[in-house]
């Protein structure tokens, strides 16, 4: 205890956490990128909404468990009674993207949006991939970000300190989280064996579930190709976990990133996962370009 | 920038440094469940974990897959000389003309469903006659046909089904499982196919 009464060698790190907001634009675009996520995601599954959350919806593996507390919070659209109500589920995580991206109460926008979003995906569990595993991390941590891309103000001075130290922890824990995604897909890949072999891009892209096979036998016909494209994304993932940190690799391996969930995109049709991954560098963009498109799109909405 | 750091700004700063160890712990709870550091987690914080920030990265680097498993239908039943279908088809020619389209998304139900019912029949083959699992299709094991049957999973499959039999006002379909095997990863065309017929509903006798 003595080391929070006396002046010691912790305070250069007390200072970092809690006195000072560095990354204002980042936070607010990365909330931007998730509402809008959301909202892009929400509109085009419902042409199908019945499909995908209504009671006739292919039943979850796991069902619902009413003595669970948690059920009730992250699952609760599985409950029998419920689960005809779906549609205010639909409107009620619509309507809260939306004031997020309008910038209102960014904060409670982010939870209420995690929350439906959980509660909507349960449903619609078959149709969940990566992309909104890492949405649903990201809304709960910029829930504790302060995304309102101007200085914190707290009701009580007091609390400042409070207010910017979650805001600074989130963001670190953002950033490492998405350095951990790539990270462990890059060992997961390197563990496979045909992934070592260079055979699994072909391979994978061949298979009727990722592809319609037409650039799986392009590449299964050029090996040498599909090798070094397999063993470039390995490369990649890694070099990204490692590499985030340095300022100065940043914009390399943004790019690359972009480039590589674009062909995921267009060639496995993962683009609600792509999308996610895309929105996710936000929170690497260094301030003045974070406050750069936040020039820009404050313009587009103005016009 | 703080002038001066006061007490309670430390504590705040050790209360925020140790929630988010507490968020790493439960993140390489979730990661690697067996291990025996992790064993140790508390359980509140594991589920605490499990609910709120699933991590399932794995899934970015799935290894090759050797076998297919899909599903199929015939509204009549077995003996209406139909084709048998295949419920993902259409979604997948929809999903190919536009990404966006909910059809992208639709088409993994059919997946889902062939998958568990895969899995049923598996582990049923192998726990009822495990003599004969080794062999695959259906005259492997009839006791696991009929236990696949009464499962979960193929009410789910017919559940998929139906809705289209019906609007063609059949009550009545038979469902098989179709298994593509490969004999080796980078063979990604199919080199031996299996056909389970799993049964029938609402059929006529």
């Amino acid at each position: 205890m003595s080391a929070l009464t006396r002046g010691s060698f912790v305070d250069p790190l007390v200072r970092a956490m809690l006195g000072e907001e560095r990354h204002l634009g980042a936070q607010r675009l990365l909330s931007l990128a998730l509402h809008a996520w959301v909202l892009t995601y929400l509109i085009s599954l419902a042409p199908m909404h019945r499909l995908f959350w209504g009671p006739e919806a292919l039943r979850p593996l796991t069902p619902f468990n009413p003595r669970d507390p948690w059920d009730w919070v992250f699952r609760a659209l599985l409950d029998p009674r419920i689960s005809p109500h779906y549609i205010w589920f639909v409107a009620g995580a619509s309507l809260s993207s939306a004031a997020g991206l309008w910038g209102r109460t960014p904060r409670s926008c982010a939870l209420l949006t995690a929350i439906l979003l959980k509660n909507l995906d349960a449903r619609a569990w078959f149709a969940v991939d990566g992309g909104n595993h890492l949405l649903q991390i990201l809304l709960l941590l910029s829930a504790f970000m302060n995304t309102t891309g101007s200085p914190a103000r707290p009701l009580h001075n007091a609390l400042r300190p409070a207010v910017v130290g979650a805001s600074n922890v989130a963001l670190f824990v953002a950033r490492a989280e998405i350095a951990l995604v790539y990270l462990v897909s890059g060992l997961a890949k390197v563990e496979g064996p045909a992934w070592r072999s260079g055979d699994a891009l072909a391979t994978l892209l061949r298979h009727p579930a990722w592809s319609d096979g037409s650039i799986g036998d392009f590449l299964s016909r050029h090996a040498a190709l599909s090798g070094a494209l397999g063993y470039g994304v390995i490369a990649f993932e890694l070099a990204f976990a490692a590499l985030i940190a340095w300022p100065a690799a940043r914009p390399t391996l943004l790019i690359l990133g972009v480039l590589l969930h674009a062909a995921i995109a267009y060639v496995m049709g993962l683009f609600f996962f792509s999308l996610a991954m895309v929105a996710s560098y936000a929170l690497f963009l260094p301030e003045p370009a974070a406050q750069a498109a936040l020039g820009l799109l404050s313009r587009y909405k103005r016009s | 920038m703080l002038p001066s750091v006061t007490a309670w700004q430390r504590a705040v700063a050790l209360a925020l440094a140790l929630l988010a160890a507490a968020y790493f712990m439960g993140v390489l709870a979730l990661l690697f469940p067996e291990s025996a550091a992790v064993r140790a987690t508390p359980p509140a914080l594991r589920s605490i974990a499990e609910r709120c920030f699933t991590q399932q990265w794995r899934l970015f680097g799935p290894e090759v897959p050797t076998r297919d498993v899909s599903v199929r239908y015939r509204c009549g039943g077995e003996r209406s000389g139909g084709a048998w279908r295949d419920p993902e088809a259409a979604n997948i020619v929809a999903a190919r003309t536009f990404r966006l389209r909910p059809e992208n998304k639709a088409m993994h139900a059919a997946r889902a469903v062939a998958a568990s019912l895969y899995r049923e029949w598996r582990d049923r083959s192998a726990s009822l006659c495990p003599e004969s699992a080794t062999k695959g299709g259906a005259d492997g094991c009839p006791m696991a046909l009929e236990a696949v049957r009464s499962s979960e999973a193929f009410e789910r499959a017919i559940e998929l089904a139906a809705p289209t039999c019906e609007r063609e006002g059949e009550t009545c379909l038979a469902l098989r499982l179709v298994l593509s095997d490969r004999s080796s990863p980078s063979m990604a065309r199919a080199t031996q196919t299996v056909e389970i017929d799993l049964g029938r509903r609402s059929c006529p006798p």
